[in-house]
């Protein structure tokens, strides 16, 4: 599983064998992480960047509203303060953001 | 680069340069970095400007001014097109400008006056104060130094981060920011001496298409759609491919750049103690027309005006500096953005349909004076039911 990028964490539940489930984000769709054998889903999201795609416009960084995006020249970097919710993957004028979906 | 300036200016675009030069002239002593390694590339703009709008700050020199423009063209949804032009006819309206050049040389004319210049190098961080602006910490090839100044001009841009470092909210909401991609074209048949816009749901939704002649045979194509009708299948890049295969299906891509456009509504403030925002990063474009090459330069020279008389004074306050905010919102510049930004708001809820009605009822403007304003009193003028539509607003124009 790849590291999460978020860093907060919203909600925690029990699942049915007593393990910690950590309900993260803020906005929907949340996502549950660290849940095993509860027959819930193991999602974790985090935000992909194509850097063969990426036209390193800065198009992203003007709406991320955590401003967890910089663009340092040719570079774009994505801060832990990123929490997935998706609109820079929206706005990219040439597809190269995504928000992925681990399982 | 020394480690304490009166002023620092944050970018190395027309808003940045021109705030530096007009700085040094004051007698204070400047330093503009840049992150990235060279001034002026990649150019994210479709480089028009009007011929008023430049002579302002600048006399047109050859070297910068890719073509002139005696007139332009709107095209309707439909593919009807409106021709506008100059009531004397042949007479420049505008430029196209090279902007590689173009911001060189405003970075050349700021260095010749007097201003430091860094490339490649980053402000990482701004120094703070008692939560008061007093310069920045620079990062250039991994070696961070710290370098105070009086003021800090914040001229980063549309992926501007520094006034967001010091507690402003600089986003742009999902639906005011222009999705954009444009490419320079090459052996192409346009008219070399007009711009031309394509309008509608099909072409570029609550955005529009660019054609902006660069040379003969050789243009600037590009595209702004809504950020909100971005997403897979459909982004800038799908409906500016559509367009080039269709209209331009022999021409050659020798360049491709994709960029953001805010139209939103300038900041609510754009000052700070010890930190005055400019150009795109006050997000001062023209929400209507999506231009910010004059609105930047503009802003940068009343910031350097303004930084000069309160560090003149021993006094870099938020409230001292508010002059800069009053006096560009009071200024034309202030007034058109706040007029166009309702223009705006009423054009992109048209459907198509009404956008052809518009467009069919003026075939052929001769505009007295080559104007987004003038042309949108001549369009009112033929077309009385839309007064009634725009309601507070027609006043305002009238």
């Amino acid at each position: 599983m790849l590291p999460c990028t978020r860093v907060a964490v919203e909600s925690t539940v029990h699942s049915r064998s007593g393990e910690i489930l950590h309900i993260i984000g803020s906005r929907p769709p949340q996502f549950i992480v660290n849940i095993n054998e509860t027959g819930h889903q193991h999602y974790h999201s985090m935000l992909k960047v194509h850097r063969d795609i990426c036209g390193y416009c800065g198009c992203c960084v003007s709406v991320c509203p955590e401003g967890a995006l910089e663009l340092i020249d040719a570079y774009l970097c994505v801060e832990k303060s990123c929490t997935s919710c998706g609109i820079c993957a929206k706005v990219c004028p040439l597809g190269a953001l995504e928000v992925v979906h681990e399982k | 680069m020394k480690n304490k300036y009166d002023v620092l200016v944050i970018g190395g675009g027309p808003a940045g340069a021109i705030a530096a030069k007009n700085a040094v002239e004051k007698g204070l002593s400047v330093c503009i970095v840049e992150k990235r390694p060279a001034i002026g590339a990649p150019v994210r703009c479709a480089e028009g400007i009007g011929k008023e709008a430049l002579h302002e700050f600048i006399d047109p020199d050859p070297r910068w001014i890719s073509a002139e423009m005696t007139g332009a063209s709107i095209v309707a949804p439909d593919g009807f097109l409106m021709k506008l032009e100059s009531e004397l006819a042949g007479n420049k309206v505008g430029y196209i400008l090279d902007r590689k050049i173009f911001d060189r040389e405003l970075v050349w004319k700021a260095a010749e006056a007097g201003a430091d210049v860094a490339v490649k190098t980053r402000a990482s961080a701004p120094i703070l104060e008692k939560g008061c602006v007093k310069g920045a910490k620079v990062e250039c090839c991994g070696q961070v130094t710290s370098v105070t100044a009086d003021i800090v001009i914040a001229a980063d841009g549309v992926e501007s981060k520094f006034s967001r470092w010091c507690g402003i909210d600089t986003t742009v909401p999902l639906r005011e920011i222009m999705s954009s991609v444009q490419y320079v074209m090459a052996d192409i048949d346009i008219d070399a001496h007009s711009t031309v816009f394509y309008l509608g749901n099909e072409v570029a939704p609550e955005g529009y298409l660019w054609v902006f002649p660069k040379g003969r045979r050789s243009a600037n194509v590009g595209i702004g759609i809504s950020g909100k009708k971005s997403g897979e299948g459909h982004r800038a890049k799908d409906y500016l491919d559509r367009f080039v295969k269709k209209t331009f299906p022999q021409g050659k891509q020798i360049e491709y750049i994709a960029g953001g456009v805010s139209v939103c509504r300038p900041l609510d403030c754009t000052v700070a103690d010890g930190l005055i925002i400019t150009g795109d990063a006050a997000r001062v474009v023209d929400p209507l027309t999506g231009g910010g090459i004059y609105n930047s330069m503009y802003t940068g020279k009343l910031a350097a005006d303004v930084a000069a008389e309160c560090i003149g004074k021993g006094n870099v306050t938020k409230t001292a500096l508010m002059v800069y905010d009053k006096t560009w919102r009071a200024s034309k510049m202030g007034k058109a953005i706040e007029r166009n930004y309702h223009i705006k708001e009423y054009l992109i809820k048209q459907p198509d349909a009404k956008l052809n009605e518009i467009i069919h009822s003026v075939s052929k403007l001769n505009l007295k004076e080559f104007t987004t304003l003038s042309l949108i009193k001549e369009i009112m003028m033929v077309n009385p039911k839309l007064m009634l539509e725009l309601g507070a607003l027609a006043a305002s124009i009238r």
